[in-house]
């Protein structure tokens, strides 16, 4: 989801940054030593998933993979998907750095909502983990596409029914990463399940719960 | 202490990423909308197109007074991308650059701008005759004697055409090759810029862990 530079209004855009800044601050106060690796994996598999498209229509729609970060990381999200996006502006040439923020807290804001909601379904193993990836994998999709489309019709209401089609066209994309991700989280239940409660807070103080 | 579950697991993550990405480019290029524009006699001509190599069609052409800001003309590609439409006889007046712009409305935009001196002389017939662009409005001869002077502009003036003419095909060809997705180094020096960061994150993280530690 790459929202083009100079198609949004500057109350959009210092709105998408207001959201974004806290976002980074506590992403980053919780990122850790124990994280770091993952989160900065999770921001490789990001960097690249925008080069899986999906032809739809006119035009086309690729993979976030957002709900995943969300999911393992929290609010470490928030600077994962800043860190993707901001590499793809600077050296894909899509989206922006003005529109960085917007687009940041369209991806990064429903990923780490699910990851809230999520976590403790995920942190139980067994098929209660693989309903949080499926939901996780297509609730955040579906919430960058609503979010996005939002900031489009802020600016200009000739945008709401392209609005629209930006919710029905990331449809697919969402049932896609529901898929990735119940794949994902099987095979970490399977190899590595304590990564699955990284996300929680720690039990007791100073204990790391990855 | 640094936990070696996650740390073996991002790892190989981060490898199989570096290692497959060179393939994963192969088949998939992302999206981002691209535009080419160009006067062809008394017309602009406008296609646009998918990174993806997808025609754009029914994007929303509008073109501006790149100076004031003045919307000059506007409307939507065809099924083939395309948009075509005589220049305004005001954009001819004015001799300001035109801005170009193509929107699909859902966050992607693409645009151009047209120097002056790309477009025709104002004393070419314009807007007033929408004739196609096969049939070129050249300024016919007269039947009596014409002078050097006269004639040298009139010649330049074919020549431009034709050759605008020609080299139609070679501007698609070049929207074509710039339809290329982001190529390998961009992608690996991104996962190397990813990695860089992450080890910059780990050397400040050990700092503060140090920091706070008090000394035994």
């Amino acid at each position: 989801m790459h929202i083009t530079e100079g198609v949004l209004s500057a109350p959009v855009l210092a709105l998408g940054a207001a959201v974004t800044i806290p976002g980074l601050w506590l992403g980053l106060r919780r990122l850790d030593e124990d994280r770091l690796v993952l989160a900065a994996a999770m921001a490789a598999v990001f960097f690249i998933g925008s080069l899986i498209h999906v032809p739809l229509g006119p035009g086309s729609v690729h993979l976030l993979l957002n709900g995943l970060a969300g999911l393992l990381l929290g609010w470490i999200a928030f600077p994962v998907i800043f860190v993707g996006l901001l590499l793809q502006a600077l050296l894909f040439q899509f989206g922006g750095l003005l529109v960085l923020g917007v687009n940041t807290a369209s991806v990064a804001l429903p990923a780490v909502l699910c990851g809230l909601v999520l976590r403790p379904l995920l942190a139980q193993g067994g098929k209660p983990a693989l309903v949080a990836g499926l939901l996780a994998g297509s609730g955040a999709v579906l919430g960058t596409a609503l979010l996005a489309g939002t900031a489009l019709a802020m600016t200009d209401q000739g945008f709401l029914a392209a609005a629209k089609l930006v919710v029905l066209a990331h449809l697919p994309v969402a049932a896609i990463e529901g898929a990735v991700a119940v794949f994902v989280v099987g095979f970490l239940g399977q190899t590595r399940p304590d990564l699955l409660t990284c996300s929680l807070p720690p039990a007791t103080a100073g204990e790391s719960p990855c | 202490m640094l936990n070696p579950a996650p740390l073996r697991l991002g790892l190989l993550a981060l490898l199989l990423v570096c290692f497959s990405a060179p393939c994963w480019t192969a088949t998939a290029h992302a999206h981002r909308l691209l535009i080419m524009a160009w006067i062809q006699g008394d017309r602009l001509m406008v296609e646009t197109a998918f990174g993806t190599g997808q025609i754009g069609a029914n994007m929303t052409i509008t073109v501006q007074d790149a100076v004031t800001g003045d919307v000059l003309l506007s409307g939507a590609t065809d099924a083939q991308g395309l948009y075509e439409a005589p220049l305004p006889a005001i954009a001819l007046e004015r001799r300001a650059p035109l801005l170009v712009q193509a929107t699909d409305g859902a966050g992607h935009l693409a645009e151009q701008t047209i120097a002056p001196d790309e477009l025709p002389a104002l004393a070419a017939p314009s807007s007033a005759s929408p004739s196609p662009p096969e049939i070129p409005d050249l300024p016919s001869f007269p039947d009596q004697h014409m002078d050097q002077t006269r004639l040298s502009p009139l010649l330049q003036q074919a020549v431009a055409e034709a050759v605008r003419q020609e080299i139609a095909p070679l501007r698609r060809e070049i929207l074509a090759l710039s339809q290329r997705g982001p190529g390998i180094p961009e992608i690996v020096g991104g996962i190397g810029w990813i990695v860089g960061l992450a080890g910059l994150g780990a050397l400040l993280l050990r700092r503060k862990t140090e920091t706070n530690t008090p000394p035994r």
